[in-house]
């Protein structure tokens, strides 16, 4: 079961870094939540998230990624999804997954522009609640915990 | 200290009345300008600070900065609110540097120097040991205070200037757009509850003093969200900001309304509401309704307006935030975004503009990102130093002179850019105590 995870996680990572960003979105439940706190608690409550994307809202960033051109994302960023210390436990057929995850973005074309050609690693615990179904697995929640979240934040207008 | 520039900097600033506004591509990226702003604009003017709600119990303490210089703004145990240097007054090593927190006292980690929470020494250490501090050492009474701390409704400024006019006066016109914000909760306050987006960018300090009332920008570096609006309308959490609507009607949305050049170097640009009988009878119609009832019509259009401000020179006003600016080095900003909540309101209502404020604003929302990057590339631009001048002309053939002294213009025009760079020539020709 844990390598069906793993596995299930990698390709998660490998649709986002190919910007299949359509067929992201098809591995969330539909009451899924893809959420990028700057606190720790567990709901945001009276707290602003860096992204906090319901069903809806998902399907708007990526709407907005996909057929739009706007300057934080021209040229758009590329990424590389590196991820490890998978652990895994299951309760009441949910699964409670946690990895470690460093992402290198870059965004290319003319790298002697200011702000294009760096090299910037973001580095995250992302903890996964899964649901086992017919289809195999769905993301019933996606937490990305930034490890720098009390720090400043460049551009992030991508999906990582 | 910093060394102290010798620039004339009285030709970086242009106006023909009515006609023509020109700044000077160095008054962007010039160090030395840099250096002379920290002195001449940071250390005389009132600086943002924090909001009292911040300030819960005793010992609640909030970390900021005039300009470089680093403050600590704390809570006494008889419940006054202080600003002082946080700095230990023996060897200078920062007191406290969490952005916020309690302590029971500020003890310095260097040495161990223990001051209270009113800034009062409390214990220098190993004070009578072998080599320690004889009868005649001069103990300092306590850290030393910012010379300034006032409060404006909550808001809490403070000044390195000990003769700057009173916070009231010095905001002028703009305190009209600071109780229309605040008055839109029942019992008159904010809160601050949320812990805040902390952005930077590559550029200069004064790009987010003009960009956050900028009109004129929004339907171009923003033009995609514009189209996102019109497509998802309030589904994915606008909670009416942007009033759902199509590309056209927000344009014509944005040209309504006026722009404010206020003396004191404060802008703001307001709007009136796009439909005010869509929030009589929507979710929060009584709420509304109430303050239609209260403050009557004429209050009550600007309490619904959409007004962006900015105080000179590094605080503003956008959306249900307070924004605050910190200039780190002549082409490196940071930007602190807390969003507030509106006292008495439903808690639905405060959540929505949580959540609204998600969409747009911190690293990964639909705007901010966009802006930070437009800064890159104005920063880059401008070292085609051979431009000498960027462009303020716009709207200055229909601003009209108040009584004040302030300048009225029509809805996109250039006037609060200009509020700026008037009051930053007039403060950086006049040579400070310090330099």
């Amino acid at each position: 079961m844990l390598q069906d995870i793993t596995q299930f996680i990698y390709r998660e990572a490998r649709l986002l870094d190919d910007r299949r960003l359509d067929d992201w979105l098809s591995l969330f439940d539909d009451d899924g939540l893809y959420i990028v706190p700057l606190v720790d608690e567990a709901l945001p409550g009276r707290q602003a998230a860096i992204v906090n994307d319901d069903r809806m809202a998902r399907e708007e960033r990526v709407y907005h990624l996909v057929n739009h051109w706007f300057p934080a994302q021209q040229p758009p960023s590329r990424t590389l999804h590196f991820v490890s210390n998978v652990v895994a436990d299951e309760r009441d057929g949910l699964w409670s997954v946690s990895s470690s995850q460093l992402i290198h973005e870059t965004r290319g074309g003319d790298w002697t522009q200011v702000g294009l050609g760096e090299k910037n690693a973001i580095v995250a615990r992302v903890d996964y609640l899964l649901r086992r179904g017919d289809k195999g697995f769905r993301i019933h929640e996606k937490r990305v915990h930034l490890l720098d979240r009390a720090g400043w934040q460049g551009n992030l207008a991508f999906i990582y | 200290m910093s060394r102290t520039p010798e620039i004339d900097v009285g030709d970086y600033v242009r106006e023909i009345p009515g006609q023509q506004f020109l700044v000077r591509t160095e008054a962007y990226t010039d160090e030395d300008v840099f250096e002379l702003e920290m002195k001449r604009i940071f250390e005389r003017t009132w600086i943002y600070v924090g909001h009292e709600s911040e300030f819960a119990s005793a010992g609640s303490f909030k970390t900021a900065y005039a300009g470089r210089q680093p403050i600590v703004v704390i809570r006494d145990k008889e419940g006054k609110i202080g600003a002082f240097f946080n700095r230990c007054m023996h060897r200078g090593a920062t007191l406290l540097r969490e952005p916020q927190g309690v302590v029971q006292e500020m003890r310095c980690p260097y040495h161990g120097w223990i001051f209270d929470l009113a800034g009062r020494t409390r214990l220098v250490s190993e004070r009578g040991d072998p080599g320690g501090y004889g009868a005649n050492f001069l103990e300092p009474q306590g850290l030393l205070r910012v010379p300034r701390m006032e409060s404006y409704r909550g808001l809490l400024f403070v000044s390195l200037d000990a003769g700057i006019e009173p916070l009231a006066s010095y905001l002028g016109e703009l305190k009209a757009v600071i109780d229309a914000k605040l008055d839109l909760s029942p019992v008159g306050r904010i809160a601050i509850a949320s812990k805040p987006y902390v952005c930077r960018y590559k550029g200069n300090w004064k790009l987010q003093t003009e960009n956050i009332v900028d009109a004129y920008h929004f339907m171009h570096t923003h033009g995609a969200f514009v189209k996102l609006q019109a497509k998802y309308g309030d589904s994915t959490g606008d909670f009416g900001v942007h009033k759902g609507r199509s590309s056209r009607e927000m344009r014509e949305q944005r040209f309504r309304g006026e722009t404010w050049s206020c003396r004191q170097g404060h802008g703001f640009a307001r709007v009136p509401a796009a439909d005010p009988g869509y929030l009589l009878d929507g979710e929060f119609g009584r709420m509304y309704r109430e303050l239609l009832d209260r403050h009557g019509e004429a209050a009550f259009a600007g309490i619904t307006a959409k007004a962006t401000s900015t105080v000179f020179p590094s605080m503003g006003m956008i959306h249900q935030q307070i924004r605050v600016w910190r200039p780190i080095s002549v082409d490196e900003t940071e930007v602190l975004i807390y969003p507030y909540e509106i006292e008495g309101a439903p808690d639905a209502f405060n959540a929505g503009m949580l959540r609204s404020q998600e969409r747009f604003y911190g690293p990964s929302g639909f705007g901010m990102a966009d802006d930070t990057e437009i800064f890159a590339r104005v920063t880059q631009g401008l070292r085609a130093s051979s431009v000498e001048w960027l462009v303020f002309d716009r709207g200055m053939d229909s601003d009209e002179r108040t009584e004040s002294g302030d300048y009225r213009g029509l809805p996109s025009s250039e006037a609060p850019q200009r509020a700026l760079w008037r009051a930053w020539e007039n403060m950086m020709r006049q040579a400070s105590k310090h330099a």
